[in-house]
């Protein structure tokens, strides 16, 4: 009998009808809302953090290319998670997991990559500089979330661990305006590193966000 | 000429050949349907059952081979989709989402249950791949010799292949929403496919073999 039984049919109508759930709406006005939010808390934290001018002993090129080559990872590690048009699932565990372990590292190199054309103004170990990616990360997590929320049945921990990702590069580019220095210890300690724990953190919370619920 | 094994694989009916426009159609009342019912119509989700839980049922009965669990899953990933249906994009395709669900669900009953009682044999009397329908006696045996190397075949190949193989030959779906469903790339579903469909084809083959003397 490769048919369900009529049963199957009517016990399923009868406990949707038990369960209602509201109809759909469209969720843009509210995402954009949120990215708009995340936008403004992170220049807040930036702000808190002294603002931009905290990197004025780096030369203003090397500067801009940091900040550019960052948002630039920010933008593509975004796109590989927010849903796509036409599909409810997600982009394959290979392009989830090459967002989650590529990113920290492509963060890193594109502060590093500077490092040899201009000397850092001063040294440190970077406790501020995880703090502020720690703060940062938060909100566009928040902002990616909505407007990825939906049930992820194929790999819902690689999806929270690209979505990590993808927050702390945002957040690594606010550090980007803010720290000046590209020595490879503090990057891979202060900017690396935060990224690398919020991709795990985003691992632990993709299975409460968006793996199957209990019904 | 067709080998020996393909033509079993004919015979059986595994290979999706059927009317792509027939499987078109079907699709997109499946895809209609959710729509209406995510957009608030509540009677459109008994035309949704319609479409989906037939397929959905046959998918997972190949898995299980436990019409009971079977059953369970295909409810649970109907109220999944009706959970979510507030969150349902529109114009997405729904039948790869809820293949991916119903696969989830199935891989959590196994790992729940170790040793993975639903794959024991107590429900293999149950699966019936769809034989030629025919009245001479000898093909009526012949076609339950080939409904019992079907299933056996089935069953030695990997689960991974397996479910390719099932997406892709038995439930029409293309080789990226087959890919999309598993989480892998598209080539990896090509080659999953492409031995599955080798090991079942050999597996047939030796079953012609036995047949033709």
């Amino acid at each position: 009998m490769m048919h369900p039984p009529d049963s199957l049919k009517a016990r399923i109508l009868e406990a949707a009808k038990k369960n209602p759930v509201p109809a759909r709406k469209s969720r843009v006005p509210m995402s954009l809302a949120l990215a708009a939010a995340a936008v403004l808390a992170m220049l807040a934290v930036l702000d808190f953090f002294g603002g931009p001018h905290h990197a004025d002993g780096r030369p203003t090129t090397y500067g801009s290319a940091a900040v550019g080559c960052t948002m630039v990872v920010a933008a593509l590690a975004s796109f590989t998670v927010l849903p796509r048009r036409r599909s409810m699932l997600p982009r394959s565990r290979a392009h989830l997991l090459s967002v989650a372990i590529g990113v920290p590292l492509l963060v890193g190199l594109c502060t590093m990559l500077w490092h040899p054309l201009y000397d850092d103004p001063f040294e440190r170990l970077g406790v501020r500089c995880f703090a502020m990616v720690m703060l940062t990360a938060p909100w566009p997590f928040i902002a990616l979330s909505y407007a990825r929320d939906r049930i992820d049945p194929v790999s819902a921990r690689l999806s929270g661990a690209a979505m990590g990702a993808a927050s702390g590069a945002w957040a690594a580019v606010m550090v980007a305006l803010w720290c000046p220095l590209a020595e490879p210890g503090h990057v891979l300690r202060a900017h690396v590193l935060p990224v690398v724990v919020l991709s795990l953190a985003g691992a632990v919370l993709g299975t409460r966000l968006f793996g199957l619920r209990r019904i | 000429m067709f080998a020996a094994g393909e033509g079993c694989l004919e015979m059986a009916s595994l290979v999706a050949d059927g009317d792509d426009d027939q499987e078109q159609g079907r699709r997109s009342a499946a895809n209609a349907a959710m729509d209406r019912y995510a957009d608030g119509d509540d009677s459109a989700f008994g035309a949704l059952y319609d479409e989906l839980g037939p397929r959905l049922y046959r998918f997972v009965l190949r898995q299980t081979r436990n019409p009971n669990a079977a059953e369970d899953i295909v409810q649970q990933t109907m109220m999944q989709i009706h959970c979510a249906r507030d969150r349902f994009r529109r114009g997405a395709d729904v039948l790869p989402w809820a293949f991916a669900i119903a696969r989830r669900l199935h891989i959590d009953v196994v790992r729940r249950r170790k040793h993975q009682e639903l794959l024991t044999d107590d429900g293999e009397s149950h699966i019936s791949a769809r034989a030629p329908v025919t009245d001479a006696p000898d093909e009526m045996l012949y076609g339950k010799q080939l409904e019992a190397a079907v299933i056996a075949a089935l069953a030695r190949v990997p689960e991974s292949q397996r479910v390719a193989f099932m997406l892709v030959r038995v439930e029409g779906l293309s080789v990226i929403e087959a890919a999309e469903v598993i989480g892998i790339s598209v080539s990896a579903m090509k080659v999953r496919a492409h031995r599955a469909y080798e090991a079942m084809r050999e597996a047939l083959g030796e079953s012609e073999e036995q047949r033709v003397p």
